[in-house]
């Protein structure tokens, strides 16, 4: 038996929007310790991994693991039947081929229940070990979005280099070319106002403004963004989820094509 | 009209800082490696009925990647590798001599990086000169206060906060009123890292009883 119970219903449909653009299915994975899903995008370009801890949830039990194969565009329709408001809870049996969603309003006076066909999927697992990345920049997540929409306008790359100066994105195009730069910030009144940067070496990685619009649908869960940069490994855009877990998006640069050349 | 005019061929649209670029894939970077392909590469080199060519074959493929250092401990390919450094077939050790002198590298360059002082902007860099000035008040010599403000800078995260404002007028009135403190560090006698932990300590001890 599973069943995970959220008193914050709304987290699980930003978590849906956070997904759904770059995957089209993906198991989740649930055991004792709380629900993973960890898949790649279809070109094998990008990677997700969401982590939502057992202790985040108001009512958490996972008899056995398991692992459940969801359209996301199924779930994410179920999800849409639910109010901001209402509190979800997830159920399965043990070896089932359904899920059930079932929503409360805060008073009780109404409660809906959906059930959903669940898939086989056989997925690959990829191990990802903490890395100590050459950067890392933490920055408001609106402010991240932004830069993102403003620079796809010029180009579909965008490079992000960070050096001691402080972190700059640009991108160049038949319109002209965008510079973004953004200094360290200390000195502000709410800790994901700042702008702070951790480097070790400088980087600079060309990235697919079309990933980078994608990963910031999950702006709405998290104040501040977390981008990790190394060279030859995937570029790491983390968003915290207060009290509950993360979503991590792994993203491949672009690199210098040697046919073209 | 048309012999004035000279027809040019139509260029075709620059596509800016992605030209000669291509979108790689996850799998295709150097620092991305698929768990089952390196145990399965450490079974087949560990392995004394593996001709040389295959051994050899196995190593050329692992040269293109940069396994992180738990990766090569947990998996067990580094210590093969290392092994088959002293293979008594010289082509296979080459091989192997090469990839563990690649990997090496690679892993004593990540080691050796030291963390580099990011620029602030204006408002960030007058408050820690200020930090600095107010430490500095106190224990008259700047370059130990320069080091002490960037390891309270650190301490609290790179950002200027209640904790940081407490942390740094502990520091200045503990120095003034604790010659022997003073000359301790003045004569750097004590780990500044050490002593600036051991303050916060202090100042979150104000904090819990608040």
């Amino acid at each position: 038996m599973f069943e995970a119970r959220l008193l914050q219903g709304s987290l699980l449909k930003k978590v849906m929007e956070a997904l759904k653009e770059l995957l089209n299915e993906a198991a989740w994975d649930c055991s004792d310790a709380g629900i993973q899903l960890q898949a790649m995008d279809n070109s094998h370009v990008s990677l997700v991994s969401l982590n939502l801890r057992a202790e985040g949830f108001d009512k958490y039990r996972c008899d056995r693991n398991l692992s459940m194969g969801m359209n996301l565009g199924s779930m994410s329709k179920i999800l849409k039947c639910a109010s901001n408001e209402d509190i979800i809870t997830i159920k399965a049996q043990d070896n089932a081929d359904t899920v059930t969603f079932v929503f409360e309003s805060p008073e009780q006076d109404k409660v809906s229940d959906y059930e959903m066909k669940l898939m086989n999927l056989d997925q690959e697992h990829l191990g990802i070990p903490e890395t100590d990345y050459a950067c890392t920049i933490r920055l408001p997540s609106s402010e991240f979005a932004r830069i993102c929409r403003d620079l796809s306008q010029f180009g579909e790359s965008m490079v992000i280099s960070c050096t001691k100066e402080g972190v700059r994105f640009s991108a160049t195009g038949d319109i002209g070319t965008g510079n973004i730069k953004l200094a360290q910030s200390a000195k502000v009144d709410k800790e994901e106002e700042a702008v702070v940067i951790e480097m070790q070496e400088p980087v600079s990685l060309t990235f697919a403004c079309r990933y980078l619009n994608s990963f910031t649908k999950a702006t709405s869960l998290s104040k501040s963004v977390q981008l990790s940069m190394s060279p030859e490994v995937p570029l790491v855009v983390e968003y915290k989820i207060e009290d509950i877990g993360h979503v991590r998006y792994y993203l491949a640069p672009k690199i210098e094509d040697e046919e073209a050349a | 009209m048309d012999k004035f005019l000279i027809k040019k061929t139509k260029e075709p649209p620059s596509s800016g800082i992605s030209r000669g670029m291509k979108q790689a894939s996850l799998h295709q970077l150097g620092g991305v490696v698929v768990l089952e392909d390196l145990t399965s590469a450490n079974q087949q080199l560990s392995n004394p009925d593996i001709s040389p060519d295959q051994k050899v074959s196995i190593l050329n493929k692992l040269k293109n990647k940069k396994p992180a250092k738990e990766i090569l401990k947990s998996t067990g390919i580094g210590r093969t590798v290392h092994r088959l450094c002293r293979d008594e077939n010289p082509i296979v050790s080459g091989a192997a001599n090469e990839v563990y002198g690649f990997w090496k590298t690679h892993i004593l360059h990540l080691l050796r990086r030291k963390p580099i002082e990011v620029e602030s902007d204006a408002e960030t860099q007058r408050g820690r000169a200020s930090a600095k000035k107010m430490i500095n008040l106190s224990l008259n010599n700047s370059v130990i206060a320069e080091e002490i403000e960037i390891h309270v800078f650190n301490k609290c995260k790179k950002i200027m906060n209640r904790t940081y404002n407490r942390l740094i007028r502990k520091i200045h009135f503990c120095f003034k009123g604790n010659e022997d403190q003073k000359r301790r560090v003045n004569e750097m006698n004590s780990d500044l890292k050490e002593f600036v932990e051991e303050m916060y300590r202090d100042v979150m001890k104000v904090y819990a009883t608040q």
